[in-house]
């Protein structure tokens, strides 16, 4: 009987045992690094005329992860697949930055998030992430050519809602659960980078000197928790490209809190 | 050595004791499940708002019932076996000398009622299906394609002058028929309020339709999971008065062509 009642408590420990070693493995494997806090701004006056306090996001999107940042030294685990990563404001690549993909924001406040845009692209699975959605005017400010080293645009800045949907590098979307919290969606599409010059800067190394600058604001709404990816299909090699840096977190996706 | 010669079963098997608490924990069983079954399932996809939700609820309260008294029949016997005592020792127990063998009445009547509760299921679908493919051919209805995405939603309204959203509207007791289909892997498109739900297959467009009944806001869900993000892929449905829908339509902007032209372009 002793060895019975024995028996029976070691398959429980063991079991749980196994549970919760799996469960450790899985929360080191997640890959999802801690939260950046909007910097506050200037007030936001929006073009109906309200009033709304303002916080910041500058964010880069790279063709690949060497640029360390959240990632590690080296790129991490997946140097060449592409990312998002915490930038500077005026597209600084920041190697050192240790959070990078998830965000948090004040409720009832103007995010003004601005994308420097460091990748190549193609075309887009579904033409409607070609468009703005979702910000103040349904419009986004752009730049084709931002000089990185002048910290200058290099083209005209121009107001836009939509760009062709063959020449989208990346897009930054935000979307999350429809229960019982305000429903967000902010989708904007990012417009490609010169491809020879993309390419011959990886060759060395480095990142192109003329991402492309897409700027967007957006009014957020009661507190609530929401995700972010992007909808251009750029995990390579994989079932309809969404695979690889699309399906792991702190790549091309990660969390978007309204919180404050 | 058991006894093999007295009979394991004796008098009247129905006035046994553990057969009379068999049968109580059956109609235990049966009412919990048929009461629990029915009602959470029922209660969390919220309140229908089509008649096409209220035909699914009355099916599963029905197919639930209807199914409980097998499902009750099995955990009683179950529960009855693990709950029963335990033979400790080296030689067999004496009703294992009484084992059930094949019983060509009891198999006939377990396949039979087996038999008509799927013909049941089978007729009782047919006939809810059949009313959402008469909305299908409603020439009132208006027609809208659907396109699902890791991981979002969106809508385009053929007929009206580009209109694409990702929030879905609907004129309240107007039938509707989508267009379903997927950018990348397969998804399930889900109105969970108004009872339809249907595969978005990538190249293959799949068709639903429905009238929805009631003025509110309510749920749309992946149901096919379909990666990283598939529980975030979800978004709502508003279901408003006619004049409320014509004044949304006529709201948005075309979105369903691109405008940009390149600086170079532009000034040719």
């Amino acid at each position: 009987m002793k060895n019975r009642i024995f028996a029976a408590f070691a398959t429980l420990v063991l079991g749980f045992g196994i549970i919760a070693g799996i469960a450790t493995y899985v929360a080191s494997a997640k890959n999802d690094p801690g939260v950046v806090v909007a910097e506050k701004a200037d007030t936001y006056i929006a073009p109906d005329g309200t009033e709304y306090p303002q916080v910041k996001l500058s964010l880069n999107v790279y063709p690949n992860s060497l640029f360390g940042g959240h990632h590690g030294a080296g790129g991490g685990a997946h140097p060449d697949w592409v990312s998002y990563g915490l930038g500077g404001p005026n597209g600084e690549i920041l190697s050192n930055a240790k959070n990078g993909t998830n965000f948090q924001v004040p409720p009832h406040t103007a995010v003004t998030i601005t994308v420097f845009q460091y990748d190549s692209g193609e075309t887009l699975n579904n033409d409607f992430f070609a468009h703005v959605r979702g910000t103040v005017g349904g419009t986004a400010t752009f730049v084709r050519r931002w000089d990185t080293e002048q910290k200058v645009n290099a083209s005209k800045e121009e107001k836009i809602t939509n760009i062709p949907a063959d020449m989208v590098g990346h897009t930054f979307t935000i979307h999350g659960m429809a229960d019982k919290q305000n429903q967000v969606f902010v989708s904007v599409p990012l417009m490609l980078s010169n491809d020879e010059e993309v390419t011959a800067a990886e060759e060395e190394g480095g990142y192109t000197r003329f991402p492309t600058k897409t700027t967007f604001t957006f009014i957020t709404g009661d507190e609530g928790e929401y995700i972010w990816n992007c909808e251009f299909p750029c995990g390579d090699g994989t079932i309809a490209r969404f695979g690889n840096a699309m399906s792991a977190m702190s790549y091309m996706s990660g969390h978007f809190t309204v919180k404050g | 050595m058991p006894d093999t010669k007295t009979p394991y079963f004796t008098g009247q098997w129905w006035k046994r004791k553990d057969v009379k608490r068999l049968v109580a924990l059956w109609i235990f069983l049966t009412a919990l499940i048929g009461y629990f079954g029915s009602e959470i399932q029922t209660r969390a996809m919220g309140a229908p708002a089509s008649e096409t939700m209220e035909n699914v609820i009355n099916l599963i309260r029905i197919f639930t019932w209807a199914a409980s008294p097998v499902a009750g029949f099995v955990g009683a016997i179950a529960i009855g076996a693990l709950m029963g005592k335990r033979h400790y020792g080296e030689n067999p127990p004496p009703e294992a000398e009484h084992a059930i063998t094949n019983s060509p009445r009891a198999n006939a009547v377990w396949m039979v009622i087996s038999s008509l509760l799927c013909l049941f299921a089978l007729v009782g679908g047919l006939i809810a299906l059949q009313k959402d493919n008469e909305a299908l051919l409603d020439n009132r209805a208006i027609q809208i394609n659907v396109v699902g995405q890791q991981w979002a939603w969106n809508y385009d309204y053929p007929a009206s002058k580009g209109v694409r959203s990702e929030v879905l509207h609907l004129p309240v007791n107007q039938p509707v028929v989508f267009h379903v289909t997927s950018e990348d892997v397969k998804h399930s498109f889900w109105v969970v309020q108004l009872g339809i739900k249907i595969d978005a297959n990538p190249g293959q467009i799949t068709e639903t339709a429905v009238t929805p009944k009631k003025i509110g806001v309510f749920d749309i869900r992946c149901a096919e999971l379909c990666g990283l993000l598939h529980a975030y892929m979800q978004n709502k449905v508003i279901v408003e008065s006619k004049e409320d829908f014509d004044a949304w339509l006529a709201s948005q902007p075309d979105t369903g062509k691109t405008t940009w032209v390149e600086e170079s372009e532009g000034a040719k």
